[in-house]
């Protein structure tokens, strides 16, 4: 842990003014992680050795492995500064925390990054030079941009500048203008697109009010430039970096000129005229070919270093420009062979990049307390409801207000392993039962100890206040009494607890093995953390442990049960859900019972949505460790325990009897498209998997779990990478089982169409689709229709309010609802023209289907079959079983077993046959008397309808996905081909007033999505990023039977046209996945299968 | 002593028997592998393709060609063509090692697909994938085979679930309305026995109907009560919760 003393953390945590809430954004592999290690190195977290190489704040192991970032995680760093008071001696100390988060870069993990910026208050954009700006770097400028973050550019690897391209000093000054000039002009798209709108409602604004002003926004300060000091030059991985106002403190001695002017000319087009020896700009120049002074006076003098330490390796220019620098290097290290630590060692020492960036972060990004107040309403404004908002929370909010009431905004919940906790829990889950059943014993010990005298002392003991004291004599004592008995006591307490005497001994027996526990805790991370000493902090883990003891668990029992049961999901496995908060205002204290605000609450009904729940820890965020803290004042990152099972992904804390405002309430900028479906490799595990994909569910903002109808566990990830880490935490932390992923099955419909081409109708004298159905005495004669678009899509719109009176138990209840569908029904039946082909009578709806309530009808007339409209019963015996038989038809259509959708059977008669005519039946096998003659009705009903319905052109219909995707212009052909190449078609496309995007709208088809948005990103190297949604089904346009008939198809696409075919495709693979005859050959020559034993 | 010259010998490889008894007669042909249960079928139409040799044997491995007096009396006809389709049709063949993969494979899959729809997890009320089912079987050892039909080897595949319960399965239940005339007693109890419902009779009305789940084993029997005396409606087929 830290140099600094945690102590030290806690009182600055409690002066807004002094602390800092940065992330570090950028494109993937720009640097962000060895940056935090040098700032981390700064703190003495890990060794300046190290810095750059260790990437401290990537804990996981595959983030090591890949050497990607994947999940934010923060870290409080101390940082002093000396300031020069005018008029005294004395330099001012100026101390600040400053909470940095270090977030992924990769596209799959942007929702960690709008996590984070929600949580801060500036950002430090990291852009590699050589690189310049990239796709993510665009998003992250534009999510601080929304977020109304304000941006400080860390112009990274500029060591590369030299060692890889060998720019001379005077090219890399030209490379880094332009890198800082591609930064500005993407902000500056961004003020022009919101220029547009303010002027958009502004002219709105004219129409009705001939006074408004249009107000113009000064752009000069969102730009960075080097001589505003909100740029930083830096190379991480040497551990440098500068940014002008320091160079111009280096120099002021050295040129004897004033630190304010020198600011000003150090970057940009100045030069120092050689024989006056004064600054002069480019107008002085007189095509004189001088050097900027940035050249001469900064990158020469690096290059000068690099060129002398790494390639030249002449050992005394270094020892002169060490003295030059008047820096201390060890004689070891310049003896060392190493150059790369030579050099690190001098620039680190001349430059520290840590020195450079805080300095920045502290000059130039707000404190929580400046930048609330100016956030807060583009926070608020977001949120609904804004207008009812407690005003005195507003206030505190606005102002940070230590004694206000609290407010705090949770961005994720991460899930922590139990034993990274630093809990007197931890040690390993025996430990933790030990404990936990001694805690118990200890309990019943206390109860006992009322009625017992003897116990007198303990008691004592017990109430005291001072907890060292406390300790040390309760282990005194435990020592003694321990030699009286033999121990191992704990599996026997509940055998003798009603043993007074005996209890006792057993009870000081388990606290001395538990205050050896606590013992081996504090070695453990006295090991780690000498500067512990536990009789001093006030965060020593210790301590916590005897509050907890005090808390005596038992006394609140309905209240734990509760939760309990709530909680019951999670406590139960090694994870420990904790929010990732920001408090806004208010002192957050661990033990306060305080509101939870989910993300759908609204300050208009302020009973919804709302919890309440008990901070159990809280901890301030330490890379991979966490400090407990007691308390937590307004305008720090901190981690809340005890919302587990309250908060599912984000979420608002309100003090409680607040009317809160829901800070969760803006939507994440992301949504996850990619869809697996997963399976534990061993079928009697699915239990696990499902609460692991609900503890995933949790604990990652962009995961989403559900189950599908076919019962598969679908999991939505943002990207393919994003699927890999998930499948990974889930194999490893959540579920702790082997799992298998695969592509979900797919839902297709079937449905017909009346084509110009179809083969002739079977009986022509009848019409297309008609069939008749003889059995036993009865002729049954329907016609099926298509179905009007119009009405299916009515139907299928309208389909949990026909399932509401459909089902029949509550017929009379839903009276209302049915004869209001029922009109609204017969004004679309009356609409559309297609209907006089069939005569529909919505009197003569029989049922609906499949399930009652689908997109298909079923009719007859003279209440054969019952009416829906009217409820009355039908007059035929088996209706039932024609009915049966028609759900049954359209739920597995005779394409592929598939419901189908848009058809209309008729039910045009049905005669019970004279004797005379059956005797006229040519069929031989026709028997006069069926058995059973309701069971068979349903089967031969539904063969007849599936008859019927492959009399018209069959049509298989696939699921489609609508996609939204924004793109620029550069990379709208390949966004094209893409789409094309899946299947898509475009539907819309329109350029974006005032930016240089385009919105494109495509309709692309859910089984060639797979790997869809992983192909757009990479074909467009990430700057189109698709939105899929659900949309609907389509037809095929191609009969799945259809085979080559003219010549000319014959020629072109052989006998068969398999390949030609997509929709027999499709039609065959549902088929073979559901073991249904295909008509396909095993093999395609007989002659040419080989010789072999096995063929 | 026979000279046997390689004149007008014919070799046959890769030949797949088809047999056919008829008369007492036995009646050979050569086909190719592969290819004989796609002509039954009837996805491979040209009878080219399938045979090896258009000729009826007697004892193909012989190279013994059938005489024509055995067809004319078995057959009726000394015609090749309609005796090779009948043979095909009706005789016994050896199933090759594609054809019996593929069979296999068809099987499986339509049983998993019943199961998986006859079938929920008792917890959720939802359906289980056929990956599942698959998996659950795969652990019990059960495989299909391919003398029986596939929707016996599934209902048989979902007892073996349900009994050993690796993971928890039971069948679906199915949503029925039986309505019958109250005159109907005798029947009335019976059904009652077999939907395990104790509610009194309900008086006044003319008609007794019951509406709710039953056991899907039960419906064969409740069908053969009913058949005559009153009715039965299945309202689901298989319950199962559809929201997500």
């Amino acid at each position: 842990m830290s140099r600094v003393d945690s102590s030290q953390f806690s009182r600055l945590q409690s002066d807004p003014s002094c602390i800092r809430n940065i992330c570090i954004v950028a494109h993937v592999d720009h640097g962000k992680t060895s940056l935090s290690d040098s700032l981390l190195a700064s703190n003495g977290i890990i060794s300046q050795r190290l810095a750059g190489k260790i990437r401290y704040l990537d804990s996981r192991p595959d983030e090591q492995l890949r050497g990607i970032t994947m999940e934010s995680s923060a870290i409080s760093l101390y940082f002093r500064i000396l300031r020069k008071q005018e008029g005294s001696a004395d330099s001012l100390v100026n101390e600040h925390l400053i909470n940095l988060i270090d977030s992924p870069g990769h596209i799959d993990f942007s929702s960690e990054v709008s996590a984070a910026s929600k949580l801060c208050d500036g950002a430090v954009v990291l852009v590699d030079v050589v690189e310049g700006v990239c796709s993510q770097t665009v998003t992250v400028l534009r999510q601080c941009w929304i977020e109304k973050l304000k941006p400080i550019l860390v112009l990274n690897k500029i060591d590369r500048l030299f060692t890889e391209l060998q720019l001379t000093a005077q090219e890399a000054h030209i490379h880094l203008s332009k890198v800082i000039e591609q930064a500005n002009s993407v902000i500056g798209s961004f003020f022009a697109g919101q220029r547009q709108l303010d002027d958009y409602s502004w002219r709105e604004q004219l129409e009705q009010n001939a006074s408004a002003e249009y107000v113009e926004k000064d752009d000069s300060d969102i730009y960075f430039d080097p001589s505003q000091n909100n740029v930083v030059f830096a190379s991480a991985i040497d551990g440098w970096g500068f940014n002008i106002s320091q160079l111009a403190k280096f120099y002021e001695q050295k040129l004897g000129a004033k630190r304010e002017n020198l600011q000003k000319v150090l970057w940009g087009d100045f030069f120092m005229d050689p024989k006056t020896k004064k600054i002069i700009n480019k107008k002085g120049l007189k095509n004189r070919s001088l050097k900027p002074l940035f050249v001469s006076l900064i990158m020469e003098n690096i290059w000068k270093i690099y060129e002398s330490v790494t390639i030249s390796k002449n050992s005394e220019s270094v020892e002169k420009i060490i003295k030059a620098l008047n820096i201390d290097v060890p004689a070891r290290d310049l003896r060392t062979k190493d150059e790369k630590q030579l050099l690190r060692r001098i620039m680190g020492q001349w430059l520290p990049v840590s020195t450079a960036v805080l300095l920045t972060v502290i000059e130039k990004l707000p404190s929580p307390k400046q930048s609330q107040k100016e956030r807060l309403d583009t926070i608020i404004a977001g949120a609904p409801g804004a207008e009812s908002i407690d005003t005195e929370l507003m206030d505190s909010m606005r102002s940070c207000d230590n004694d206000g009431p609290v407010s705090a905004y949770i961005s994720k919940m991460i899930s922590i392993p139990r034993e990274e906790l630093p809990l007197p829990l931890s040690e390993n889950h025996l430990h933790a039962d030990l404990i936990e059943r001694s805690r118990k014993a200890r309990n019943l010990a206390s109860k006992a100890a009322k009625h017992a005298e003897t116990l007198e002392r303990l008691n004592k003991i017990r109430s005291t206040n001072n907890q060292d004291v406390n300790k040390e004599q309760e282990e005194t004592d435990l020592y003694q009494r321990a030699k009286e008995t033999v121990a191992t006591p704990e599996l026997e307490v509940l055998e003798v607890k009603n043993h007074n005497q005996q209890m006792l001994s057993h009870t000081l027996n388990e606290a001395y093995l538990d205050s050896d526990f606590n013992n081996a805790e504090t070695d453990h991370d006295e090991g780690l953390v000498p500067q512990f000493t536990p009789s001093l902090d006030p965060n020593d883990p210790l301590a916590s442990m005897f509050e907890y003891e005090e808390e005596d668990p038992f006394e609140q029992t309905p209240i734990v049960t509760e939760e309990e049961l709530a909680d019951d999901l999670f406590d139960e496995s090694d994870e420990v859900l904790v929010g990732f908060a920001r408090v806004y205002s208010g002192m957050l204290r661990k033990g306060q019972e305080i509101t939870v605000l989910g993300p759908k609450y609204d300050p208009k009904m302020p009973t919804d949505n709302v919890q309440t729940a008990t901070i159990t820890d809280l901890y301030m965020f330490m890379g991979r460790e966490l400090v407990p803290l007691e308390v937590c004042p307004p305008g720090n990152i901190v981690g809340i325990r005890g919302l587990a099972g309250k908060i599912l992904k984000n979420g608002t804390l309100i003090e409680k009897g607040v009317h809160g405002v829901n800070l969760a309430g803006i939507p994440f900028q992301t949504t996850p498209i990619v869809r697996v479906a997963v399976e534990s490799t061993n079928p009697v595990e699915m239990s696990r998997l499902s609460r692991g994909l609900k503890l995933l569910n949790q604990a990652d903002p962009c995961v989403e779990t559900y189950v599908e109808d076919s019962g598969e566990h679908i999991l939505c990830t943002a990207g393919e990478l994003h699927l890999e880490r998930c499948l990974k935490d889930l194999r490893e932390r959540f579920a702790g089982i082997e799992i298998t992923s695969s592509e979900p099955a797919i839902p297709y419909r079937e449905t017909f169409l009346d084509t110009p081409d179809m083969n002739p109708p079977k009986h022509s004298e009848l019409g297309r689709g008609s069939c008749e159905l003889v059995l036993g005495p009865y002729k049954i004669s329907i016609q099926t229709i298509p179905l009007p678009d119009s009405i299916t899509q009515f139907l299928i719109t309208h389909e949990s309010e026909i399932r509401s009176f459909s089902s029949v138990k509550n017929a009379v209840d839903t009276k209302d609802v049915r004869l209001s569908f029922m009109r609204k029904f017969e004004k679309i039946c009356s609409n559309s023209e297609l209907t006089g082909r069939m005569n529909l009578c919505v009197s003569d709806i029989a049922s609906l289907g499949p399930k009652r309530s689908g997109p298909n009808i079923i009719s007859s007339q003279n209440n054969l079959l019952g009416s829906l409209s009217t409820c009355s019963s039908p007059t035929w015996e088996y209706s039932d079983s024609l009915l049966n038989g028609f759900q049954l038809a359209v739920s597995e259509g005779p394409l592929s077993k598939e419901p189908v959708q848009g058809m209309f059977v008729l039910v045009q008669s049905i005669k019970e046959m004279t004797e005379q005519e059956l005797d006229e039946i040519e069929n031989p096998q026709h028997q006069k008397n069926v058995l059973d003659i309701s069971g068979r009705l349903i089967t031969s009903f539904r063969d007849c309808v599936h008859e019927s319905f492959l009399d018209w052109s069959p049509r298989m219909m696939w699921a489609m996905y609508s996609c939204d995707i924004q793109t620029s212009v550069e990379v709208l052909g390949k966004v094209y081909a893409v789409v094309q190449q899946r299947r898509g078609k475009i539907v819309s496309e329109e350029m974006k007033e005032g930016t240089p995007f385009f919105q494109i709208e495509a309709h692309v088809p859910v089984i060639e999505a797979f790997g869809f948005s992983e192909d757009i990103r990479k074909r467009t190297s990430g700057s189109a990023q698709p939105q899929l949604v659900f949309a609907g089904f389509e037809c095929i346009d191609m009969d799945p039977f259809w085979v080559p008939t003219t010549e000319e198809e014959l020629e072109e696409l052989g006998d068969t046209a398999d390949k030609e075919n997509i929709a027999r495709k499709h039609m065959n693979a549902v088929r073979r996945r559901k073991g249904l005859f295909i008509n396909e050959k095993v093999i395609q020559n007989a002659e040419k299968q080989r010789t072999l034993k096995k063929n | 002593m026979p000279i046997n010259q390689p004149s007008g010998q014919i070799k046959l490889t890769n030949v797949s028997l088809v047999r056919l008894k008829k008369a007492k007669k036995r009646f050979e042909i050569a086909c190719y592998q592969n290819k004989v249960q796609d002509f039954r079928k009837g996805v491979e139409k040209d009878l080219d393709e399938v045979l090896q040799i258009h000729q009826v044997f007697t004892n193909v491995s012989k190279g013994l060609v059938a005489p024509k007096d055995d067809l004319q009396k078995c057959f009726g006809t000394t015609e090749l063509d309609p005796i090779i389709e009948e043979i095909m049709k009706k005789g016994e063949i050896q199933l090759s090692e594609k054809e019996r993969q593929l069979m296999i494979n068809k099987i499986n899959n339509e049983l998993l697909t019943i199961v998986s729809a006859k079938c929920i997890n008792p917890k959720s009320k939802k359906r289980y994938p056929p990956t599942m089912i698959h998996k659950a079987l795969n652990e019990l050892k059960f495989s299909p085979v391919l003398n029986k039909s596939t929707k016996i080897q599934a209902l048989d595949a979902i007892k073996l679930l349900v009994s050993k319960q690796i993971i928890p399965i039971v069948r679906a239940k199915m949503r029925v309305k039986i309505s019958l005339n109250v005159a109907e007693i005798e029947t009335i109890d019976k059904i009652k026995i077999l939907i395990n419902d104790n509610s009194p009779q309900n008086n006044g009305e003319i008609n007794w109907i019951f509406n709710g789940l039953i056991d899907p084993v039960t419906y064969r029997d409740l069908v053969n009560l009913c058949d005559g005396k009153g009715t039965i409606q299945v309202l689901d087929m298989a319950v199962i919760d559809d929201s997500n």
